[in-house]
C-alpha cells in the first residue's frame, strides 16, 4: 500500500469518527458507539503505526 | 486536615524533587539543554513526558463529570483527539522530528519564524501563546484546588503549593527534570486512574446492592450509552475539532517532538503514548460511566456540576485511596503546567538578544506568578477554559502544516499570508470569546458551524490564497525570464 492510500485511509478513520453516531447509527442505545469508536481507534492507531514505520 | 493525603503528598514531593535532582547529571546548562533536552531523550522519557503533558487534570476531574453528565458522547470526543493525535504523530509530526534536528529549534514560535523566513511572524506566535496559555496554566492551578481542598487546604495554600511545585522541577534541571518527573507522574496518573475505576467497580457498585449489568441496563434506559441531547453534531464539532489539532497548536506538545534521540526513540515513543493514552481514556471514560449509571439508579446523586462528580466520589472513598488519586490528579496537573511554563518560555527566549539561563529562569517565574494571579481571580471551567485555548490556537495548524510541506516560506506573499492567517483566527476566536463569553463562545453555532470550525475554515482560505498568490506570482516571473531578450 503507498503513502497516498495510508494518508487517505487515516483521514476516513477520522472521519468515521463524526460519521458513525450521526449517519450510521444515529439511535444507538446500547455498546455500539463504543465499540464502534474504540474500533476505529485501534485502526487509526494501526495504520499511523504502519505508516511510522515505512518511513526513514 | 486529612493526614492520608499530606503524607502522600509529601511523599510525592519528595520522590518527584530527587529524581529532578538525578537528572541534573545528564544537564549540560546550555538553553537547548533548557528547553529541548539538546534531543537526547530515549523512548521511556520521550513517551512519558509526552503522555503526561498532554493529559491534564481534566482527564480525571473534567472528563469523569463530562462522561457521568453527558454520557458516551465524551468517549468519541476524547478517543478522536487520541487517533488524530496519532495519525499527526506519524505523518507531520515526524518531519517537525527530523527538521528540529536541522534547524535545533529550541521553540515552535522560532521554528514557524524559520520555515516562513519571517522574525515577526516568530513573535506574534509567540505573542499568541502567551495570550492563549496563561489561562490554561491558571486553569490547571485552579484545577488543583479541589483536590488539596480534599486533603483540607485552603485555595490560597493550594495555589501557592501547585506554583512552588511546578516551579521548582523546572529550575532544577529544564526539560530534563520536567521529562523525567513528567514519566514518574505519567505512572502515577494511570495507576491512579486504574485504582478509581477497580473502586468504582469492584467496591462501589456491589457496595449500592447493584451489579454492572444493572448500571449497564440503566444507562441504556437514560440513553447515555448513545448521543444525549448536549451532543448535537455542531456541539461534537466544537469539542473535538481543536482538540484534533492539539498536537500541531499547543506549544507544550509541539517542543516534546524536538526531544527524542534518534528515529528509534521517536517511532517506539509514538507507540508507547498510543497505548498510554488509550487505556486511560477507556479508564477514565469507564468511571464516568459507572458514576452515570449509579446515579441513573438513584445511588449517587443526580446533576452534580462536572467538575463535582470525582471531588463527591474521592468523598466516598477509603482516605488512603482517595489520597492517592488526588495526588495523582495533582501530578497530572503539575505535569502539563509546567511544561506549558517550559514551551512558552521558550517562545519568548527564543526572540531575545539575551539569550541565558538566567533569563530563562526570570521568564519561568513571571509566567508562574502570572498565572497563580490569574487562578486567584479566574473563573470557568476546566473543560471551556482549556478547549477555548486550543481554538485560539487553531490558526496555527494550517500554517505548520503548509510550512513544514512546503518549507522554506520565503516570499513576502507567503509571510503576510501566515501573519494575516493568524491574527485574523486568533481575532475571530477572541472576538466572539469577548463578547459572548468563553463559555457561550466555544459552542456557538454561527451559519450553522461552530466557532471552531470558523476559525480554521477562515485561517486556511487566507494561507491557501496566499500559497495559490505565490505561486501565480512565480509563474509569472519564470514567465517573464525565459522570454527572449529583444
Amino acid at each position: 500500500m503507498n503513502r497516498l492510500a495510508l494518508r487517505l485511509l487515516q483521514v476516513a478513520l477520522l472521519l468515521c469518527f463524526y460519521v458513525v453516531p450521526y449517519a450510521a447509527l444515529p439511535g444507538a442505545r446500547g455498546l455500539e458507539l463504543f465499540t464502534a469508536w474504540t474500533a476505529l481507534t485501534l485502526l487509526a492507531g494501526a495504520v499511523s503505526i504502519i505508516e511510522l514505520w515505512r518511513r526513514r | 486536615m486529612r493526614v492520608e493525603l499530606l503524607v502522600l503528598l509529601v511523599v510525592h514531593i519528595a520522590v518527584g524533587t530527587t529524581l529532578a535532582l538525578l537528572s541534573r547529571r545528564y544537564f549540560t546548562k546550555s538553553l537547548r539543554d533548557y528547553y529541548t533536552a539538546s534531543s537526547r531523550l530515549g523512548v521511556l522519557l520521550s513517551a512519558g513526558t509526552y503522555a503526561a503533558t498532554t493529559y491534564s487534570a481534566f482527564m480525571m476531574v473534567g472528563l469523569v463529570g463530562m462522561t457521568y453528565a453527558t454520557g458516551i458522547g465524551a468517549l468519541g470526543f476524547e478517543l478522536l483527539y487520541l487517533a488524530a493525535t496519532v495519525v499527526i504523530l506519524s505523518t507531520i509530526g515526524y518531519e517537525i522530528w527530523r527538521l528540529a534536528r536541522r534547524y535545533q529549534w529550541l521553540a515552535p514560535s522560532q521554528m514557524l519564524g524559520d520555515l516562513y523566513n519571517s522574525r515577526v511572524l516568530a513573535v506574534a506566535t509567540a505573542l499568541v501563546y502567551l495570550f492563549a496559555m496563561v489561562p490554561y496554566l491558571a486553569a490547571q492551578i485552579r484545577g488543583l484546588e479541589a483536590m488539596f481542598s480534599y486533603g483540607g487546604l485552603g485555595s490560597l495554600e493550594a495555589i501557592l503549593i501547585s506554583a512552588t511545585l511546578v516551579y521548582s522541577w523546572i529550575f532544577i534541571a529544564g526539560m530534563w527534570s520536567v521529562a523525567l518527573t513528567d514519566t514518574y507522574q505519567g505512572f502515577l496518573m494511570l495507576s491512579g486512574g486504574l485504582a478509581y475505576l477497580i473502586w468504582a467497580l469492584f467496591y462501589l457498585v456491589p457496595a449500592r446492592g447493584l451489579t454492572l449489568s444493572d448500571v449497564f441496563t440503566e444507562l441504556s434506559k437514560t440513553g447515555h450509552l448513545g448521543l444525549t441531547g448536549f451532543w448535537s453534531l455542531s456541539t461534537f464539532i466544537a469539542y473535538t475539532l481543536p482538540w484534533a489539532f492539539f498536537a500541531i497548536t499547543n506549544p507544550q506538545v509541539v517542543i516534546r517532538l524536538y526531544v527524542p534521540r534518534d528515529e528509534e526513540a521517536y517511532k517506539k515513543g509514538v507507540v508507547a503514548f498510543y497505548i498510554y493514552g488509550f487505556l486511560y481514556t477507556l479508564i477514565v471514560v469507564l468511571v464516568g460511566l459507572v458514576a452515570a449509571g449509579l446515579a441513573a439508579t438513584g445511588a449517587l446523586p443526580r446533576g452534580l456540576g462536572w467538575d463535582s462528580v470525582t471531588p463527591y466520589l474521592l468523598g466516598l472513598m477509603h482516605p488512603l485511596l482517595g489520597s492517592l488519586i488526588a495526588v495523582s490528579v495533582i501530578a497530572a496537573a503539575v505535569s502539563t503546567a509546567n511544561s506549558i511554563v517550559l514551551a512558552v518560555s521558550s517562545s519568548l527566549v527564543s526572540l531575545s538578544e539575551k539569550k541565558s539561563l538566567a533569563v530563562a529562569r526570570a521568564v519561568d517565574a513571571t509566567l508562574v506568578v502570572a498565572a497563580m494571579l490569574v487562578a486567584m481571580l479566574g473563573t470557568g471551567f476546566i473543560v471551556e477554559l482549556s478547549v477555548l485555548t486550543s481554538v485560539i490556537l487553531l490558526p496555527l495548524a494550517p500554517i505548520t502544516v503548509l510550512g513544514v510541506y512546503r518549507q522554506p516560506r520565503t516570499s513576502t506573499v507567503m509571510k503576510r499570508s501566515a501573519l494575516a492567517s493568524l491574527v485574523v483566527g486568533v481575532g475571530l476566536a477572541t472576538y466572539y470569546a469577548t463578547v459572548l463569553g468563553p463559555r457561550r463562545a466555544f459552542r456557538e453555532v454561527v451559519a450553522g458551524l461552530p466557532l471552531s470550525a470558523w476559525v480554521l475554515l477562515v485561517s486556511t482560505l487566507i494561507l491557501v490564497a496566499g500559497h495559490l498568490a505565490e505561486s501565480k506570482l512565480a509563474g509569472s516571473r519564470g514567465a517573464l525570464r525565459a522570454r527572449p531578450p529583444g
